[in-house]
């Protein structure tokens, strides 16, 4: 067992799998000798060489176009954003490209791209978006959300080995927090895509999460719990496809739902999640489904501007005292 | 047709065997002069059958063009990939589509290459080494340069080969790509075809440099510029370049000029084109001219001539009735292979 | 062999063409490929080919006529083999598919006897968890409403349903009585000594609301007597005219309800419910009247009696009587009941013990009046009208003393009725 932070648990997943498959290879902005503008490729390229750790030229769109002309050569590219909100210059290439071409033609694209998303303090609106959202109707994509150092490696792995282009998006403020460090197995281990887990048992109100909100949504709970509410909290860890069955399962259970994300709210994919559970678990509904996001408005810089954008414990812990008492 | 499958050598191909100038020989040139032959023929009865109400969808042809298409993919190599756009199927009939394989596809049938998934010639296979184009065209540059990209980090022998309008130069993948690959010197080569107007767009409100090709020059790559009418530039130039990205000395940029001799689509009467450049294209009609040279320096008879396009004609032929009598994929069938395994 | 001549769609966005120029006449050949007529689009003009060699028999758009992609422009008759003609038509190709696909929507029997008898309530909301669980768990609409909810603006939450229903159950025997009649017979018979038939859903209705009742409120019958000498001497005076006045006969029901709505407004715990640990004293008196059908038991409500002077309730009750014997009650007629009123008397029954209606706390049933010898207050003997009345009350809320006073106010009311009220 080896404690890593959630950074190090990507770091060692990308190693893991470049050791144990040759076609593995990175490319991205900045990845190689300067290790990541995360450090999260550190020491890549003194172990695997710059033909596997491959620095680009600054072109999200030949980025992930090549990425995909490599795997449909067979091999196994791991592109990096360097942050996710630079993924919209490559678009195109992911949505029509990438995407469809098993379904028109039959070639396989395994490929991954790894996203830097979400919020760290005053990252303004360009370094701290979650662009889940505009993947999340596209079919051909799979797209993972780790929380945790375990998830975060093992879903590394998962998607690395998947026959589709997986987007992978890892949270940056989760990076280096120590607080979620977890001592991960030494030998291999994967987190299946499309598996939910759950965090936190509960019986009176679920939440359905991921990401770093999974972490807001469990301080909340425990706050609840003092009050004799038990609040159950499920993490998504994949996004598309996700794991319907246990969230129906948990809101059966309780009948009070919760969708907590750190997008904004409109057009979120806690939207399209409200309506399946509402046409799928009517009859267990005793509350309307809610939903605590970020507001509708591009992230602002300044501090007080952006903590009234984020969602957090507190605006959690005031949307599950009101679905308690409906 | 493919490379395979090219049309038997006859005597006289055996006895005049000797490579030309050019680097081909006799059964090279019937080979050619098919291609370019069944190309028209085929993309004829495309429209034509639009026409009848017999085809959906839309149909983008390369009058004009069929040069470009046969002259490049004869000099690929079995482990070459083409990644193709819209008006070289020439190019699918020498890697391994067959006539019948591209009007099932037209026809949106359960056996043609897409089953059904898309339409006209946006089908790939992957064991043809045919990548399969998307209509934002100049997507597949970067795929090119990935393809190219996994051949050198493996040290294959494989070039990737594509294509670009000169409309279609103007995209930021048209940029991003060739840079790309001239930065890493990957194994690949891009040939723009120049047909003088994109859509309804003349090249000069495209772009501002007297040829595309100057553009090189600011990669810092070889561009080479050419008559795509002529078969046999083509192939040289193409084979050149493939030997040059072979070789490890990176991607050569190629424009092709030709004409374009029909409408952007089958329901585009291009009559924006002005007369004279219609007239100039027609006098340099690329099948005509192949014929020509089949002709007069490959000293084929008329007989020889007519019989390669009788076979030609009656391919297209069976083409469309057998696609006609192909099944259509069940509807729900729509819903699977989103996902590989 | 006919083959179609069709207007082609040339373009993604075309969606009609024009009939430009007939190139042919009827009755002409035409060759494989030959044009044979020249059409023109927003974006094209051009020729329409020929799809097989014949004779171009119909020309069915004339030269001129714009008509939409598809359509039909004319005919060409071949001899000969059949030729295939694929009009791209998608739907011709899969005539399965044009049907729209059939909904199976399941409908459980349950489901609609209880729905059907109860709507959703207007004041109250249920979410649909709560509903559900009541629907399996047989509790009826009318009593989700006692319900005492403390969800957001008195709602019924999921954990205030499921507490009552547990409350229920505690309250049932320890050995676990079970609802309705699912008790099974303990006696063995074979099928030639009875003739078996499932109890219809109002039966069963019936038989879990006895059985619940039951359960629910520990009942006390006493019996009072009534002399109601003077009030039938009264009604056989007045009957004929009445009639004539009302279109409709007097009986002694009106009297009976009167009575007893009076002393329900100087008695209000009998006109009273109890929720968990709550007495809920109803503002008004919506007085019940159990109507005895083929079927079964119905129990229609005068809703706001004690508003209602004697003709409005003799009307009211005729009418509401009427109906529950032609099966015409709305189901709105049928609930929000505070008292009952059965009459067993009807048939001949001295007096009888009833059950209590839930959610009240006491229901009355008249006996029949039967002419007896009397001991009069002078020590005189009279013949008298005389008749028995008791009423089963819930001692949870109703003590002995309250039940007498009951009594005796409603047996004043009787004896001695202010009858300058009815009017006649």
């Amino acid at each position: 067992m080896i404690k890593s932070t959630y950074l190090e648990a990507i770091t060692s997943g990308l190693r893991e799998e470049m050791v144990r498959d040759e076609n593995v290879f990175c490319l991205g902005e900045d990845i190689g000798a300067y290790g990541g503008a995360f450090k999260v490729t550190q020491g890549l390229l003194d172990e695997f060489g710059e033909d596997r750790v491959m620095d680009t030229p600054l072109a999200e769109s030949a980025i992930i176009g090549a990425a995909m002309g490599a795997a449909l050569m067979g091999m196994r590219p791991v592109a990096e954003m360097q942050f996710a909100d630079f993924i919209t210059t490559g678009f195109n290439q992911l949505v029509n490209n990438a995407a469809k071409t098993y379904y028109r033609w039959g070639a396989k694209v395994p490929m991954v791209v790894r996203c830097p998303s979400g919020l760290l303090p005053n990252a303004g609106p360009f370094h701290a978006q979650n662009p889940e959202a505009w993947f999340f109707r596209v079919p051909g994509l799979k797209i993972v959300a780790p929380s945790t150092p375990y998830d975060a490696k093992g879903l590394l792995k998962a998607a690395i080995r998947d026959n589709n282009p997986v987007l992978y998006f890892e949270h940056k403020d989760l990076y280096r927090d120590k607080a979620i460090s977890q001592e991960l197995p030494s030998d291999d281990f994967i987190v299946p895509i499309g598996e939910a887990f759950i965090r936190r048992p509960g019986v009176d109100i679920t939440i359905i999460s991921y990401g770093k909100m999974v972490h807001k949504s469990l301080e909340a709970a425990e706050l609840l719990s003092e009050d004799g509410i038990e609040v159950e909290v499920l993490d998504l860890r994949s996004l598309l496809p996700f794991d319907k069955n246990m969230i129906l399962e948990s809101v059966k259970k309780t009948s009070r739902l919760l969708i907590v994300h750190e997008d904004t709210l409109t057009g979120g994919i806690g939207g399209e999640m409200a309506a399946i559970i509402a046409d799928e678990a009517f009859e267990f509904l005793d509350a309307p489904i809610r939903r605590v996001a970020a507001i509708d408005t591009p992230i602002p810089f300044s501090s007080p501007l952006e903590s009234y954008f984020l969602p957090n414990t507190e605006k959690i812990v005031i949307a599950l005292r009101d679905l308690a008492a409906y | 047709m493919s490379i395979e499958a090219a049309p038997p050598a006859t005597e006289a191909d055996i006895r005049d065997n000797d490579l030309d100038e050019f680097g081909l020989n006799r059964a090279d040139y019937r080979t050619l002069f098919s291609t370019m032959f069944l190309q028209r023929e085929f993309e004829e009865r495309i429209y034509r059958l639009f026409r009848q109400g017999r085809l959906e969808g839309a149909a983008y042809a390369g009058a004009g063009h069929e040069a470009i298409a046969a002259g490049s993919g004869y000099a690929l190599a079995a482990q070459d990939v083409l990644v193709p756009m819209h008006r070289v199927i020439g190019a699918h009939f020498l890697r391994g589509h067959t006539p019948r394989d591209m009007m099932c596809q037209y026809m949106g049938r359960a056996n043609g290459p897409t089953r059904g998934r898309d339409g006209n010639m946006h089908c790939g296979d992957w064991e043809k080494k045919i990548v399969g184009m998307t209509s934002h065209l100049g997507a597949n540059i970067p795929v090119a340069v990935g393809i190219a990209l996994a051949s050198k980090l493996r040290r294959e022998n494989l070039v990737a080969l594509t294509y670009i309008g000169e409309g279609g130069t103007s995209i930021g993948d048209f940029h991003e790509g060739l840079n790309f690959a001239a930065v890493r010197k990957l194994p690949m080569v891009l040939i723009i075809e120049n047909n003088k107007f994109a859509y309804s767009t003349p090249t000069e409100l495209e772009y501002a440099c007297e040829n595309l090709v100057d553009r090189a020059h600011g990669y810092g790559i070889p561009g080479v510029l050419i008559d795509g009418t002529d078969v046999r530039s083509v192939y040289q130039s193409t084979t050149e370049a493939i030997n040059r990205a072979r070789n490890g000395d990176g991607p050569t940029l190629i424009e092709a000029k030709c004409t374009r001799l029909q409408g952007h689509a089958q329901h585009d009467n291009a009559s924006y084109v002005p007369d004279e450049v219609l007239k100039d294209g027609q006098k340099n009609d690329p099948v005509l001219k192949a014929e020509d040279i089949m002709i007069a320096d490959l000293h084929f008879t008329s007989e020889e001539i007519s019989t390669i396009k009788a076979e030609m004609v009656e391919a297209v032929d069976d083409a469309v009735s057998f696609a006609e009598k192909s099944p259509f994929p069940a509807p729900e069938d729509a819903l699977l292979d989103v996902y590989a395994d | 062999m006919r083959i179609e001549i069709v207007m082609p769609k040339l373009g993604e966005s075309v969606m009609e063409g024009t009939v430009a120029r007939w190139l042919k006449e009827v009755g002409a050949p035409v060759a494989r490929d030959e044009s044979v007529l020249e059409i023109s689009t927003d974006k094209i003009d051009t020729d329409v080919p020929a799809i097989e060699s014949g004779i171009l028999t119909e020309i069915l758009i004339a030269e001129g006529t714009t008509v939409s992609v598809g359509e039909t422009l004319g005919i060409i008759t071949t001899d000969g083999e059949e030729v295939l003609v694929e009009t791209d038509n998608i739907d011709e190709q899969k005539p399965d598919q044009e049907r729209s696909p059939v909904i199976n929507i399941h409908v459980n029997q349950e489901d609609i006897a209880i729905s059907t008898i109860i709507p959703p309530s207007r004041d109250r909301f249920y979410s649909p968890l709560v509903r559900r669980i009541a629907r399996q768990e047989h509790v009826s609409h009318h009593e989700l409403d006692t319900i005492h909810g403390t969800g957001i603006n008195g709602r019924v939450t999921k954990n205030d349903l499921l507490g009552y229903l547990k409350v229920q159950t505690k309250e049932s025997s320890s050995t676990e009585k079970p609802l309705r009649s699912d008790q099974e017979m303990n006696r063995p018979y074979d099928l030639n000594v009875a003739d078996i038939t499932t109890m219809n859903n109002v039966r069963m209705s019936i038989a879990e609301h006895m059985v619940r009742s039951k359960r629910i409120s520990p009942h006390v019958t006493s019996v009072s007597e009534v002399d109601m000498t003077d009030l039938v001497r009264y009604r056989e005076k007045v009957k004929e005219a009445f009639l004539k006045k009302e279109g409709f006969k007097l009986t002694l029901t009106p009297f009976f309800i009167s009575a007893i709505v009076d002393a329900l407004r100087k008695n209000p715990i009998i006109n009273a419910s109890l929720d968990g640990d709550n007495i809920v004293m109803w503002k008004h008196v919506n007085f019940g009247m159990a109507v005895g059908l083929d079927k079964g038991v119905v129990v229609p409500v005068i809703q706001h009696a004690e508003a209602m002077n004697f003709l409005g309730l003799a009307r009211s009750a005729f009418d509401l009587a009427t109906r529950a014997h032609a099966r015409r009650l709305s189901v709105d007629e049928i609930q929000g009941g505070t008292f009952t009123l059965t009459n067993p008397g009807m048939w001949g029954t001295l007096f009888g013990t009833p059950i209590i209606n839930q959610p009240e706390v006491g229901i009355l049933a008249t006996g029949a009046v039967k002419k007896r010898l009397e001991v009069m207050e002078d020590e005189t003997m009279a013949i008298r009208s005389i008749m028995m009345m008791s009423l089963s009350y819930d001692h949870r809320l109703v003590d002995g003393l309250n039940a007498a006073r009951f009594t005796e106010s409603v047996t004043q009311n009787l004896e001695i009725f202010d009858y300058d009220q009815i009017g006649l």
